[in-house]
């Protein structure tokens, strides 16, 4: 093989590298058998691969690696800032899996972790504990799919069908299940349950085939949702990071009209409008990792920490879309993102 | 640039020759080899003069983005076959337990394995890796300090049992041989891939014109960075800011602009 005119990045999990502690975990048994060709190696701690120094996150987004390890301290987070909390009092997100398959352009992750390779921890039975912990002491909403996107990954781990069984034994935990994916069908065959939201980001199409790589159609998402919410679920939109572009009018009031269009009004638990944000270092670090990306490099103002657009654009934005959004849903069911919550 | 890092002279003959490489006369302290796209160092054996040689080639010679650095070598190993070339996708330093995971992010057409660097010929602890060499750990932890994961390639090639039995040069020699012109010609195409993705935003004159401007306008530090990070976006959503640099001081006010009203100019004329 001399001939290297075509060389191209490895596809995603060529190799995968293994906590001894994880070796012989059901789940770490489990992945391994999807993944036959993968290189498989060894290693004392998921830091070791996960935290080198000097990583470039957005090559090795293009090829990207699975690393497998046991979660041995807090699994569980109180929501930051810059997430809605639904008017929840207790909110905290759950990190079973550090990255996500997608790479969107404006993801916060590649702000936050050092690599850009996914983080499975096989033990969800110890996440579960935590939980159970933290039950005892109050009601508790908790999204399960920030730090990645666990719908996107149901056929390799199965982790969404382990949650929707576990929070049917709790009835005061709540769970979000955000995604990007149309892989709803992997889940259609269990009963809808009250405490759990399934939760679709819906984008512009054009926003979607720009900045949101490798994700579902915005019209597969829809499709999606509205056969979720027509099975029983409870299903939340998010439009959310709205993003300000040439004809966001035109994009965004198709996007509204056809998504109410897909999934029936009355059928929705509530809707999210959020614009897009990024902490004042992670924006930094963002585009360090993206230099060609325009959106990561539009001029935004920092305000109270936060890297968002200048107010009036903000306002105008988010207040045209939540205008659109009302002839459909009732305020009540509208939850806004808008600098402070 | 491609740098190039191998113990012995035996190891590095049919690149040197492969690539016509010139000895560059003025280096005394290292035989150092190189033509315009790459440069060869000769370490010399052991973890310690590795390093040492390759932080002196890469502090003399600053690596950029879409740079590479391949170690090649011959190594020992009990499981393996003779003669075949891996490419290294954990390091484990014998002496430390500490373990190096170069980013394998191309394809490539090497086999692969694991190799721990021992600093004597035959080492304990054979079993733990498939390989064992005397320099990737050194050269490793030397390039990581220029370089990312994915910038440097551990190639090696088994020659022993890890037996201790020596080797003639002219063996190592042959030896090397057989994969030199697959490795030059995959690292030549991996550095160029990586220079494909690590391109320049602005062209030369665009840098020219941006600094042009930013004199004229008597722009600070600070306003420097915003006007880049201003242009930085044009560029990427309109593909062009020739013309913006060129029109947009005829349409300022007459008389010499202060910086900050230039910059919320040209910030209104973007957005």
């Amino acid at each position: 093989m001399n001939n290297f005119d075509n060389i191209s990045f490895k596809p995603a999990f060529s190799h995968i590298y293994i906590e001894e502690k994880a070796l012989y975990h059901p789940v770490t048994e489990q992945i391994l058998q999807k993944f036959p060709q993968a290189k498989q190696i060894r290693i004392a701690h998921y830091k070791d691969v996960f935290c080198r120094s000097r990583q470039q996150f957005g090559l090795q987004k293009q090829s990207p690696k699975l690393i497998l390890a046991k979660r041995e301290n807090t699994c569980i987070y109180e929501g930051a800032k810059p997430c809605q909390s639904f008017g929840h009092t207790h909110f905290y997100y759950a990190s079973g899996v550090m990255n996500c398959f997608y790479d969107c352009e404006y993801c916060y992750l590649q702000g936050m972790y050092p690599s850009a390779n996914l983080v499975v921890f096989v033990n969800l039975e110890e996440t579960f504990r935590q939980v159970e912990e933290l039950l005892q002491k109050f009601p508790l909403y908790l999204c399960i799919s920030y730090d990645t996107d666990l719908l996107a990954l149901e056929s390799m781990l199965g982790y969404v069908r382990r949650w929707i069984a576990f929070a049917k034994k709790w009835e005061n935990l709540t769970i979000e299940i955000r995604t990007k994916s149309a892989n709803y069908a992997k889940i259609a065959d269990l009963t809808p349950s009250n405490n759990v939201i399934l939760a679709w980001t819906l984008s512009p199409q054009e926003t979607m085939a720009r900045y949101e790589h490798g994700t579902a159609t915005t019209a597969a998402r829809l499709k999606n949702a509205g056969a979720a919410a027509a099975d029983g679920w409870n299903v939340r939109l998010c439009f959310d990071p709205v993003l300000w572009q040439k004809h966001w009018q035109e994009s965004y009031k198709q996007l509204i009209t056809e998504t109410f269009e897909t999934v029936s009004p009355g059928e929705i638990l509530d809707c999210s409008i959020g614009q897009f944000r990024a902490a004042k270092d992670a924006l930094k670090r963002m585009r360090k990792n993206r230099p060609d990306s325009a959106l990561l490099h539009y001029p935004y103002q920092l305000q109270d920490g936060v890297y968002q657009y200048d107010r009036e654009r903000a306002a105008e934005l988010m207040g045209q879309i939540k205008r659109w959004v009302e002839n459909y849903l009732p305020p009540e069911k509208i939850f806004l993102w808008q600098g402070e919550e | 640039m491609i740098y190039y890092a191998m113990a012995l002279y035996p190891e590095a003959q049919p690149f040197i020759w492969q690539m016509n490489l010139k000895k560059r006369a003025e280096e005394t302290h290292l035989q150092i080899f190189e033509n315009e796209e790459t440069c060869l160092v000769i370490t010399g054996v052991g973890e310690v003069q590795a390093a040492a040689a390759v932080a002196y080639l890469l502090a003399r010679r600053p690596p950029k983005a879409q740079d590479l650095l391949v170690n090649v070598g011959v190594c020992g190993s009990e499981r393996q076959p003779l003669g075949t070339c891996y490419l290294c996708n954990k390091i484990v330093e014998q002496t430390t337990g500490r373990t190096f995971y170069p980013d394998i992010l191309l394809r490539h057409p090497f086999e692969e394995a694991a190799t721990m660097t021992c600093p004597v010929v035959a080492g304990d602890g054979a079993n733990e890796t498939a390989l064992l060499d005397m320099e990737a750990a050194g050269i490793y932890q030397a390039g990581q300090m220029f370089l990312q994961p994915h910038q440097m390639a551990f190639l090696k090639i088994v020659s022993d049992a890890a037996d201790g039995r020596r080797l003639s040069k002219q063996q190592v020699e042959q030896l090397v041989q057989r994969h030199a012109e697959t490795i030059i010609a995959w690292s030549k195409q991996a550095q160029a891939c990586l220079a494909r993705q690590q391109a320049e935003l602005f062209s030369p004159e665009e840098e020219k014109a941006i600094e042009a401007a930013a004199a004229e306008h008597g722009l600070t530090l600070t306003q420097r960075r915003q006007m880049q990070q201003l242009l930085r976006y044009d560029k990427l959503e309109q593909g062009d800011i020739g013309a913006l640099l060129k029109e947009l001081p005829e349409r300022m006010e007459s008389g010499k602009q202060e910086g900050k009203q230039y910059l919320e100019q040209l910030r209104q004329h973007i957005l």
